[in-house]
């Protein structure tokens, strides 16, 4: 999900791959489950039944939960659920999005009251509450669910075995482009990014009004999210154990096409979610946009009032070689479950349910106007329903999640982890790029600088940290 | 003779009780009066700057506190961003406290003139952006400074959210938003000098400037001394414009020392290391500030002192 632009978070870590490979938990992965099967039988759990297609644990108790989301229409979940298993109540509250809602989370948490069961959590705070130890491992309820689900969230929801969350939706990153302003000037949509640097400085010299995109110069996880596309891998590990490698030739070569563009005047770095950002968009003033599955719901419907005769449509994200097919995600969320939860397995029961259920995913999917969550679901079935194919009227009507995001999703590096500091390091990266781009010091030393810092600052709180 | 001796002693016991007593009772009628300060001193001032201390000899591990002694001391003093932090304050609280005061002080100088018309309504005008709240200040701002909702600064090519300007656009919304405050404060400190003086200096043949510079103004040492030291500290804890501004421009979590502190308490759950550098910060402005004000104790003292060797040598000289 992603919540009201300004601080929007992408989160994750695709701690799980990296540490299975690592610690070789591969093998012993299917006897811990069976373990886990049989501990929560002899617990009393339960055996799996079969609830609306999905396999759950029947849960026969009572139970009331707090879950706090910022999805659109998020009580309609809770009614649909409420339907399946109506002796679990649900009390949904509203704290907020994003980092409004992990500043109230973290101090629940630190203060050992009013802790929400179910919470929202974007994929890249995950490791940050897995690491203080806020989340419940769910893996006994759900870890029949992981094949349900896009492979990269699962990594991300989990460390090992232990699950601590459902994947919601996800944002496989994509190319939004005025197709208006393209066939004005003839302009071929780009498949590379040398092809994008080169059409942004032809674009700008033939309109040198506009620009040829933007770059978020304040908002560190959609420049992780052009890393993540990239190929990079700047975080590997999990609890005590990290790898950080952030200043690779890569990094240094996404960066520098960007601040190449800046500094020709093709492209524009600015604030997203600024004043001066939205008159930008509502005006048409960048042909083109790097987004994400949600792109045209979250910021083209509220921000431009002109689609009609802009024709926004969109294609699959540039890439650094020809012929690769590598993406990286931007926005997303995850229903986690917390330790302090009273009734863990009823909570695992509803993360689950509202994500992976059809009778869910038809809602999920559905516009947040016409009553839905307007998400890109992580669970794969929901690519199946109708509406989620249908034409999208704010994209000239091109059914793009059929023609791009859906064949984005598979594409999204599973290798990429989110590390446990992120709200520190997109603060790094955000100034230190800031400088760069101002001329005070090459991308090079930029990032160089934001890698001793996250050593420096991760070490300071007795991780074990390796370059 | 036993008696009278046996009074003398009672009496002076009595004398004795009186005085224990009155005694006593002073120190309860002063210990009554001081409560209400010091519990409010005590629950708001020392109990969370002990507890801060405390706290920030911990780190928090996978929830759970251990302790570290000075480590984050010593994290704190390798920290670049932090220190960074702290040039920045000082330096916006140098530039800032210096126009600001000598921009209120020419008000306030103006203001008490003989040929100012209008005192009070100016009084109150320039008054009036202190009775703004600071936040809804830096909102409006953000709007004035946002080149594309401004055709003024359309006009003139600048950009005052740029990361080179940036320091100075919140120096100016400060200035405006105090520069009327501390006008009010010499104001009231204009009014409590006796007329005789002036009247005295004018019947000698100073004019308005003369009185400003000779008498005003050296009257108003102490007012300026207390006003420079309250903006200090008042710069040091720089937050809220620069906290707003950041939803128009990028501003460093680290741009002020106030914004470092929250981001780790807030954003990033670390407690410990929040509390490590708001002791720092606390300690950097007392120290400061206390310098300020010994520096200005002994450079009042050198000059009195050599006003007084010049009269003496100049009554030498008349002997």
């Amino acid at each position: 999900m992603k919540r009201s632009y300004k601080k929007i978070s992408i989160a994750t870590s695709s701690a799980t791959a990296i540490v299975m490979a690592l610690a070789g938990c591969g093998t012993t992965s299917p006897a811990q489950s069976q373990t886990n099967s049989s501990g929560q039988a002899s617990a009393g759990a339960a055996s799996l039944k079969t609830v609306d297609g999905l396999p759950l644990p029947s849960y026969n108790g009572k139970a009331t939960l707090t879950w706090w989301a910022w999805v659109p229409n998020a009580q309609r979940e809770v009614d649909i659920f409420e339907k399946y298993y109506p002796n679990i109540k649900v009390h949904l509250v509203d704290a907020g999005a994003g980092a409004t809602e992990y500043q109230k989370f973290s101090t629940v948490i630190q203060a050992g009251s009013g802790i929400p069961d179910v919470v929202m959590l974007e994929f890249d705070v995950m490791p940050e509450y897995i690491a203080t130890g806020a989340l419940q491992d769910i893996s006994p309820w759900v870890s029949q669910l992981k094949s349900r689900f896009t492979p990269w969230t699962w990594n991300q929801v989990s460390v090992g075995n232990h699950v601590y969350g459902i994947p919601e939706d996800t944002g496989p990153m994509g190319l939004f482009y005025q197709s208006s302003l393209f066939s004005k000037y003839h302009l071929a949509v780009p498949t590379t990014w040398n092809q994008f640097a080169q059409e942004a400085i032809q674009f700008h010299k033939l309109d040198p009004s506009k620009y040829y995109s933007y770059f978020s110069n304040n908002d560190g996880q959609w420049m992780f999210g052009l890393l993540w596309q990239a190929g990079c891998v700047p975080f590997q590990g999990s609890g005590n154990n990290w790898k950080v490698d952030i200043d690779t030739p890569k990094a240094v070569q996404v960066f520098s096409m960007w601040q190449k563009l800046v500094k020709a005047g093709a492209v524009q770095s600015i604030a997203a979610g600024s004043p001066e950002w939205q008159k930008n968009i509502n005006a048409g003033l960048y042909a083109t946009a790097i987004g994400s599955a949600w792109y045209d719901s979250e910021i083209l419907v509220p921000y431009d009032h002109n689609l009609s005769s802009h024709k926004w449509r969109a294609a699959f994200i540039p890439e650094w070689s020809p012929g690769d097919t590598m993406d990286g995600d931007w926005g997303g969320s995850v229903q986690a479950v917390t330790k302090a939860s009273k009734y863990p397995e009823a909570a695992a029961i509803f993360a689950a349910f509202i994500n992976a259920a059809p009778a869910e995913l038809a809602h999920d999917v559905a516009p947040a106007k016409d009553g839905g969550g307007g998400l890109f679901p992580a669970a794969t079935a929901g690519f199946d329903i109708p509406s989620f194919k249908q034409p999208n009227p704010a994209l000239d009507n091109q059914p793009a999640n059929v023609d791009v995001f859906e064949k984005e999703s598979p594409r999204v590096n599973t290798k990429f982890q989110w590390s446990p500091w992120s709200s520190y390091v997109f603060n790094e990266l955000q100034t230190e790029i800031g400088k760069a781009f101002a001329g005070k010091e090459s991308v090079q030393q930029a990032l160089a600088n934001v890698q001793q810092a996250v050593v420096n600052y991760a070490r300071s709180q007795g991780y074990n940290v390796t370059t | 003779m036993q008696l009278p001796g046996a009074s003398q002693k009672t009496e002076k016991e009595v004398n004795s009780m009186k005085m224990s007593y009155a005694r006593r009772s002073h120190v309860v009628s002063a210990g009554l009066f001081l409560a209400p300060f010091m519990l409010l001193f005590v629950a708001f001032l020392l109990a969370p700057l002990i507890y801060a201390f405390y706290t920030s000899l911990f780190i928090e591990r996978f929830g759970q506190p251990i302790f570290v002694g000075f480590r984050n001391y010593v994290n704190a003093f390798q920290d670049a961003a932090f220190w960074s932090s702290i040039v920045n304050v000082i330096k916006y609280a140098v530039i800032q406290g210096v126009i600001m005061i000598v921009l209120s002080l020419i008000l306030a100088l103006v203001l008490d003139t003989r040929y100012a018309k209008l005192k009070s309504l100016f009084r109150l005008v320039y008054f009036l952006p202190y009775a703004v709240p600071g936040v809804f200040a830096s909102i409006m701002w953000g709007f004035l400074y946002s080149k594309p909702l401004d055709p003024l600064l359309q006009a003139v090519h600048f950009d005052p959210l740029s990361s080179g300007a940036l320091l100075y656009s919140i120096i100016n919304i400060a200035t405006w938003e105090w520069a009327g405050y501390n006008m009010t404060l010499y104001s009231a400190a204009l009014t409590g000098v006796s007329s005789d003086l002036y009247e005295a200096a004018i019947v000698d043949g100073c004019n308005e400037f003369q009185l400003a510079w000779h008498i005003k103004l050296p009257l108003l040492r102490p007012t300026i001394l207390m006003t420079v030291i309250l903006s200090f500290i008042g710069s040091m804890q720089l937050f809220n414009e620069p906290f707003l501004l950041s939803a128009l421009t990028p501003i460093s979590q680290t741009f002020t020392p106030n914004m470092d502190i929250y981001a780790m308490a807030f954003n990033l759950t670390n407690l410990p290391y929040a509390a490590t550098l708001a002791v720092l910060l606390g300690a950097i402005t007392i120290l400061i500030s206390a310098v300020v004000m010994v520096a200005a104790r002994l450079v009042g003292r050198a000059r009195r002192q050599s006003e007084e060797d010049t009269v003496t040598t100049g009554e030498a000289v008349a002997a």
